[in-house]
């Protein structure tokens, strides 16, 4: 028997398993996708390969990239954007590590009632001093388009923020968990470890990091799971005095097994697994079992296992940010396709927050064609408000080749939402498309027409902000595309809370309805945060739900603010990492 | 005479240079006929239709294929809109359709109502988007059309680190 299973190697699952293995727990981390061991070789910087839906080494689905991608039932239009592997979504995520704000907790100011955290904003700091370190997080480096941002940010009238903690509406460089460039990282276009270090400002965040070339795993400047946590994970016996870590990867985790207890709520006792290559089912029983396979697999392991809901909260009130996109041209160089995703943002604390966004130009192109307000020029669904801007809806033939016709004059600010929990936003199982090799697939609603007039109201403000800033930073011409929702920041399917009637796992992460079973990822988030970029959050939460797990379960003691972080680009980690030669 | 037969493109490969024409125009046949066309290449010179067929019938492999489900679908639609749109230039219907007749064929999709609503909804919805990224993705003719001077392991780039 094993002391925890973690199903899913994403964004909390990997927090979750090395800091269990750093305290000698015997730890079992199941991944349904591929492990990217020889990025290198495995990853490209070419959108094609990366980024297709269907055959991109980054799309949600099993190793053999023949295969396609796995199915979900999406009843509108949409597009769900989720990578499958170890890393999980923070392979091509930007890295942007904002601490959310107070509002959402418990004892905070603000419509957050009733889905704020259960606990107070400054119970959850020193867990986010502890992954901020560990990651690490460091203020971002500046290019052109972070200049252009942060002119337009300032013009507008907003002041720059210093500290961590949001203090009001403010623009900054992001706290980013991506390694400050250093020797000829940022300077030169091919650049090598340990000529060069951190960030090489190459603009392919979107295609996984496999920069600088040469650099140990642990080095690589972005710090998604797969190069921070999880080589940790793997090598808890070396760099400190844990136990490694067990990853099985191509492991897609077809239920929950229960333990019942007569009179009592059930346990959870172990899990049965399937593996992608061979299909061969597994069983494996242990103490406690947490769920971190994100914001849609995880309530459709939920549903599969037929575990008990009596509350009908398990997959309700997802939160996605109700993202935006609002694109300005300009008439001189931006440098819109290089260097980190996105390295500045501005926040408005009550509405959500904008950043400026790299985008390769096939990415670009993308984002120019998708819009819930139909094909500008033709009609707009009913909908077609422009925020200000000169044009709305999707932008296709002479109009988009037009818009696009310099990559590199065009300056990206992604509008993140803070957007309300709402109950018809929700992940079930389909019952219209058939089931695939793995069961029951999810089906996802998020009908775009049906949000709170809070979350309308917050998005509509943040999106004229956009155009205001892009203005006062001297665009020539900018489009708001009212995005349909492209949902790639997911919270607050399976939501912790005080309210048993209400929430999905009490204020420790652990389920009100089975006990022994945590839930560590995204979907664990009381509620969307606020509309800032949610993984320092949830990484902070799931070294919480750890440190709960080894006190209430293993007889341990929390560690927290009593013991000082390791952090992932250590010297004694970088060692560990090249004796097991990951 | 044959030969010449099977080098025609079969109607999904017709349908799908329309609507790749339709995003991405370009000097060919199909964004003339469809009136709105431009001197630089275009989508079906990027490769786009052939990269769509991939895509589609890979994301959902079905029997019928993805892309003969949408092409039945676009050409269901322009029929409706135009019913003496064929005989014409194509033997897809949506093909032979004016730029301003494509768009309101997916004006029409988008606004459908019913229990198959969604999923055309979500078909019609990514289309434009998934053709627009297929395009630029391909380095001869979206990299030039969009003046990215390609990928790279590092850029000159790095300013320093910003100060109010």
């Amino acid at each position: 028997m094993r002391d925890v299973i973690v199903v899913g190697a994403g964004g909390g699952g990997a927090v979750v398993a090395k800091e269990l293995a750093a305290r000698g727990l015997d730890v079992l981390l199941l991944e349904a996708g591929p492990r990217w061991a020889h990025t290198e070789k495995q990853w490209s910087h070419y959108e094609r390969k990366a980024n297709n839906p269907a055959s991109g080494y980054f799309r949600f689905g099993p190793s053999d990239l023949k295969k396609g991608p796995w199915r979900r039932d999406l009843p509108q239009y949409c597009y769900l954007w989720q990578t499958g592997g170890v890393g999980g979504s923070t392979v091509h995520f930007f890295g942007n590590c904002p601490r959310p704000p107070r509002g959402v907790f418990a004892g905070g100011s603000g419509d957050y009632d009733p889905h704020r955290f259960p606990f107070p904003y400054e119970e959850l700091v020193p867990y986010f001093e502890w992954v901020e370190h560990t990651l690490p997080v460091q203020t971002a480096p500046m290019g052109t388009k972070e200049e252009v941002f942060l002119r337009g940010a300032t013009r507008m009238g907003l002041r720059v923020q210093t500290g961590k903690d949001l203090e009001g509406e403010a623009c900054r460089a992001q706290p980013n968990a991506i390694l400050q460039p250093a020797g000829k990282a940022g300077k030169a276009k091919n650049p090598k470890y340990p000529a060069a270090k951190g960030c090489t400002f190459c603009g392919h965040c979107l295609e996984g990091c496999i920069e600088p070339r040469g650099a140990p795993r642990n080095l690589r400047a972005k710090r998604s799971t797969d190069t921070s946590y999880i080589p940790m994970a793997l090598t808890a016996n070396r760099w400190g005095n844990g136990r490694a870590v067990e990853l099985v990867a191509d492991a897609f985790v077809l239920r929950v097994d229960l333990l019942p207890v007569a009179g009592l709520r059930p346990l959870a006792g172990g899990v049965t697994w399937r593996s992608t290559k061979t299909g061969r089912q597994t069983t494996e029983e242990a103490r406690v079992v947490v769920l971190a396979g994100g914001c849609v697999e995880t309530p459709r392991l939920w549903f599969r296992s037929g575990l008990p809901n009596p509350n009908d909260r398990v997959g309700r009130g997802l939160t996605d940010h109700y993202p935006d996109f609002v694109i300005g041209r300009f008439s001189s160089y931006t440098g819109s396709t290089r260097g980190p995703g996105s390295n500045a943002r501005a926040d408005f604390p009550g509405y959500g927050s904008l950043e400026v966004m790299t985008l390769p130009p096939a990415l670009q192109a993308y984002g120019l064609a998708f819009s819930a307000s139909g094909i500008a020029g033709f009609y707009d669904n009913g909908r077609g408000t422009t925020a200000g801007a000169d044009v709305t809806g999707r932008l296709v033939g002479k109009r988009l080749k037009r818009f696009i016709q310099d990559v590199d004059k065009l300056i990206n600010v992604l509008v993140l939402t803070d957007d309300d929990v709402e109950p018809q936003n929700r992940v079930t199982l389909s019952h219209t498309s058939p089931a695939d090799e793995n069961g029951a697939i999810a089906r996802v609603e998020v009908p775009y027409r049906a949000r709170s007039a809070r979350t309308v109201r917050n998005r509509e403000f943040l999106a004229a902000k956009a155009v205001q800033l892009l203005r006062a930073a001297g665009a020539k011409e900018i489009a708001r595309m009212d995005l349909a929702p492209v949902v790639f920041h997911l919270h607050s399917t399976m939501r912790t809370g005080a309210d048993q009637t209400d929430s999905v796992v009490d204020p420790n992460g652990e389920s009100w309805s089975v006990g022994r079973l945590f839930v560590a990822d995204n979907s664990a988030l009381a509620n969307g945060v606020g509309g800032v970029n949610p993984t320092l959050t949830t990484q902070a939460l799931a070294t919480r739900t750890a440190e709960k797990i080894f006190v209430k379960y293993f007889g341990g003691e929390p560690w927290v603010g009593k013991e000082s972080p390791v952090s992932s680009i250590d010297a004694a980690v970088t060692r560990a990492v090249k004796a097991a030669g990951l | 005479m044959r030969a010449a037969t099977s080098l025609k493109p079969d109607l999904n490969h017709q349908t799908m240079n329309g609507l790749v024409a339709f995003i991405v125009p370009g000097p060919d046949g199909y964004s003339k006929k469809q009136g709105e066309w431009t001197k630089t290449p275009g989508g079906i010179a990027a490769g786009g239709t052939r990269a769509l067929i991939e895509t589609l019938d890979l994301f959902i492999p079905s029997t019928p294929p993805l892309t003969t489900t949408v092409a039945a679908i676009l050409n269901a639609q322009a029929t409706q809109l135009d019913p003496g749109i064929v005989p014409g230039k194509y033997d897809a219907p949506f093909a032979n359709l004016a730029f301003s007749q494509k768009a309101e064929v997916f004006r029409r999709l988008e606004a459908l109502q019913g229990p198959e609503a969604g999923a055309l909804s979500f078909l019609a919805g990514n289309l434009p988007g998934l053709v627009a990224f297929l395009v630029y993705a391909e380095p001869k003719v979206g990299y030039k059309l969009s003046r990215y001077s390609g990928v790279a392991d590092g850029r000159r780039e790095f300013k320093g680190y910003f100060h109010a």
